[in-house]
């Protein structure tokens, strides 16, 4: 399946769904969801999230791999076939995330990010939450978004792919705002507009976004992670006059210093939040 | 048993399997902090760059320690492979070299109580140079003073020191066990230690 061609298929669909959510809803429930929709046309953009030495690599105008290319690069290092690489990688997940990648078009091809209206996104899976901009499109990319996390909302433990729920999820860039909108459309009353950001992505849950060309570090806008990890960074420094560092806060602070270098010079902004 | 399901050789992260629960361990491994992780976020943190499974006599170790020990181990060979071994110091006068002015307050705030408070005082100074040399620093008049102000404490409680030295020349008269049991230098550095911290000094014997 060609994921940006069934996205862009949905066309309307999202938008058609909320609209109707609006008119039946009461006018302070409305009022809200015109509030939030706004929030997200306004601060919606795409992040990943990334481990410090990935994010310090990614800045520092290394490539950003995505698994498959992870895959093939550590083939060339060790003299061992990508796939077994993979499936060592994957372990019980690689059932499931290949029968997924085989269901999609040029898999090999797709990077994956989150919808993101601020905040530090699912930092479980990395403390630097790399902005990469308003509009993944306008770098030429194609763009498609789902409701939820690929692997854990749409292929189940037999490693059976729901087709039908996928295809009635997938959305275009144009549409995200109405996905975010009815996806939450339950929480956005209830929960302060403060929360919101933490809402749309966190660990807990995301609007996945996948797209077709690798991202690259003219396209970050800024790069947040939480204060307490941007505390304990600057604690290891004062560490360092103290008492010996171990290796592995000496990987962090080597890293940490790499990072701002390398974003203070493409006039990237590091913020704690 | 201690297993490791899946790690990275350049930052140490890694997950664990102990007990029949399955871990998040990252650095710094000093804490030893192991965070439960949740079955969901398993697969996408395993397709994390650079996430790998250990070859199979790495999987397994028989205390945490140990296993903290070959993630440690692990990160500097990574390093040394890829040909950017990690330095041996230096990594807080270049961090702080970057630091925002409210980083360079908080860190006057810590050299002054953790470090001067505790009488660490070639600590202190090194640390307060380090200050110096940030730009930032130099941008703000407040922590230029602040700062300064610190390396002059530091000066004068070192002088202080120095004249406690000096002035001890009857500790072994006071203190004949003493001195013979720790040696006369020692028990005048921690009287010159314990004066700077304590302006009463060491306790006289009765």
């Amino acid at each position: 399946m060609d994921i940006f061609e069934a996205a862009r298929a949905n066309e309307g669909r999202h938008r058609g769904r909320y609209e109707a959510a609006l008119a039946a809803a009461d006018a302070d429930i409305a009022a809200r969801l015109g509030a939030f929709v706004e929030s997200v046309a306004r601060d919606g953009s795409v992040s990943i999230n990334m481990r410090l030495f990935v994010a310090e690599n990614f800045i520092s105008g290394h490539p950003y791999e995505n698994i498959h290319e992870f895959c093939e690069r550590m083939a060339e290092l060790s003299g061992r076939a990508a796939p077994d690489i993979l499936r060592e990688k994957l372990g019980s997940y690689w059932e499931r995330r290949t029968k997924f990648d085989a269901y999609l078009t040029d898999s090999w091809l797709l990077y994956y990010a989150a919808l993101n209206i601020g905040g530090t996104g699912a930092t479980s899976y990395g403390d630097f939450c790399v902005i990469l901009g308003r509009c993944l499109e306008l770098h030429g990319r194609r763009v498609a978004y789902l409701r939820d996390d690929s692997l854990n909302g749409y292929v189940d433990a037999a490693a059976g792919v729901d087709e039908s729920r996928l295809l009635a999820d997938l959305c275009a860039e144009a549409e995200r705002v109405y996905l975010a909108a009815m996806k939450h459309i339950d929480d956005i009353p209830r929960t302060d507009a403060g929360g919101w950001d933490s809402m749309v992505c966190s660990d807990r849950s995301y609007i996945e976004a996948i797209f077709d060309a690798r991202p690259g570090r003219q396209e970050v806008s800024e790069i947040r992670l939480p204060a307490s990890c941007y505390d304990r960074l600057w604690d290891i420094a004062f560490a360092d006059f103290s008492r010996p560092l171990e290796p592995g806060e000496k990987a962090e602070a080597n890293d940490f210093a790499q990072l701002l270098d390398a974003a203070g010079t493409a006039g990237i902004a590091v913020r704690a939040v | 048993m201690w297993r490791i399901l899946a790690y990275c050789r350049e930052d140490g992260w890694a997950v664990i399997g102990h007990a029949d629960k399955v871990s998040l361990l990252r650095p710094p491994f000093a804490r030893g902090q192991l965070t439960p992780l949740d079955p969901a976020a398993l697969p996408r943190l395993l397709a994390q760059p650079g996430m790998l499974c250990p070859a199979r006599e790495q999987q397994d170790h028989t205390s945490l320690p140990v296993l903290i020990d070959f993630l440690n181990q692990e990160i500097l060979r990574s390093r040394a492979d890829s040909g950017h071994a990690l330095p041996e110091s230096g990594y807080g006068p270049r961090l702080l070299a970057m630091a925002p002015a409210p980083v360079l307050a908080r860190m006057l705030d810590r050299i002054e109580s953790e470090l001067l408070g505790q009488g660490r005082l070639e600590q202190a100074r090194t640390a307060l140079v380090a200050v110096l040399g940030a730009p930032a620093c130099r941008e703000s008049q407040e922590i230029l003073g602040r700062t300064a102000a610190l390396l002059q404490r530091v000066d004068e409680a070192v002088k202080t020191r120095e004249k406690i030295r000096a002035d001890a020349a009857d500790i072994p008269k006071v203190y004949p066990a003493a001195a013979r049991r720790y040696g006369v230098e020692s028990l005048r550095d921690f009287n010159a230690a314990s004066r700077t911290r304590n302006p009463f000094g060491l306790p006289r014997a009765a």
